[in-house]
């Protein structure tokens, strides 16, 4: 059974080309443009894993994140970005992260992050 | 001929046959090459033999589209059109927006693109963006007029793909 992903941007561009690299890697995937959308989506369904965008209309991808911690099964959850540095971000934040991901995200750098959250075997 | 022949009748035999043997090579090969229909003759492999051979789109030199370059064709397709789509509408909605001096959403569109234009690794695209999020308001229209200019480039690039491959 495919793993099941949920894809956060308020840009349709972004979200589709993220999408594609991950339904390319036999993932389904769930797309998203803003927080309030997501959380909806994270209390509906089981993601395997979250990716968002950090600058989102309503808030930040802080949110998100928040909402994924709040569900029972809290999937991984990867910060994508190409206006911040990361380190820039509190640490409070980036040790709550799977992953960080910048524009424009490449597939072999996706498949190697995917490698790392879900190693071969891991179900 | 006569003379050819009496020519090679002075000759070894061993030389005889040879030529002979090319004098058949050459008769065949002519022949073939008038014979046979050009598209048997421009296989692959044999390009430079292409009388008007079609030019590289722009974009493979330049990088752009390379963010692409693992997307099955549909899904690259699908993805150029968003972008065409969206971005002609984020202009529009960056434009408005300068005119009514929303520097908010001045920034926050410009973000937008920036975020569709690094998608596609339309990298000088995504400078322009840059430069009208972190613009004053006196220097906004300036960097506005360069964005649509970059903006422009990449359409076109975008455009002269997908005619050099529909499917793409």
């Amino acid at each position: 059974m495919p793993r099941r992903a949920l894809v956060v941007d308020d840009d349709a561009v972004s979200r589709l080309v993220l999408s594609h690299m991950l339904r390319g890697l036999d993932w389904t995937v769930e797309q998203t443009a803003d927080s309030p959308e997501a959380a909806a989506r994270l209390n509906a369904t089981d993601f395997d894993l979250v990716i968002s965008d950090f600058q989102l209309p309503s808030g930040t991808g802080i949110d998100v994140l928040h909402a994924v911690e709040q569900c029972p099964r809290p999937a991984p959850f990867v910060l994508v970005t190409g206006i911040i540095g990361y380190s820039s971000l509190p640490t409070e934040v980036t040790g709550r992260l799977a992953g960080q991901l910048t524009k424009p995200v490449s597939s072999e750098t996706l498949r190697s992050m995917l490698r790392r959250l879900f190693p071969a075997g891991s179900g | 001929m006569r003379r050819e022949l009496s020519f090679l009748e002075s000759r070894p035999s061993w030389l005889r046959g040879s030529f002979v043997a090319l004098f058949v090579l050459t008769t065949v090969y002519g022949i073939s090459l008038w014979a046979l229909p050009p598209s048997a003759a421009e296989r692959p492999g044999r390009r430079e033999a292409e009388p008007n051979p079609k030019p590289a789109p722009a974009a493979e030199s330049t990088g752009l589209f390379s963010a692409l370059s693992e997307l099955d064709p549909e899904a690259k397709a699908e993805v150029l059109r968003a972008f065409v789509e969206r971005s002609a509408e984020d202009l529009l909605l960056l434009e408005r927006a300068a005119a009514e001096g929303k520097a908010g959403d001045l920034r926050f569109l410009a973000h937008r693109l920036r975020g569709s234009s690094l998608a596609l690794g339309a990298t000088a695209l995504a400078e322009a963006c840059l430069a009208v999020e972190t613009s004053s308001d006196d220097d906004a229209p300036t960097r506005l007029t360069a964005l649509r200019d970059a903006l422009e480039a990449v359409v076109g690039q975008v455009e002269a793909e997908t005619r050099a491959r529909p499917s793409a």
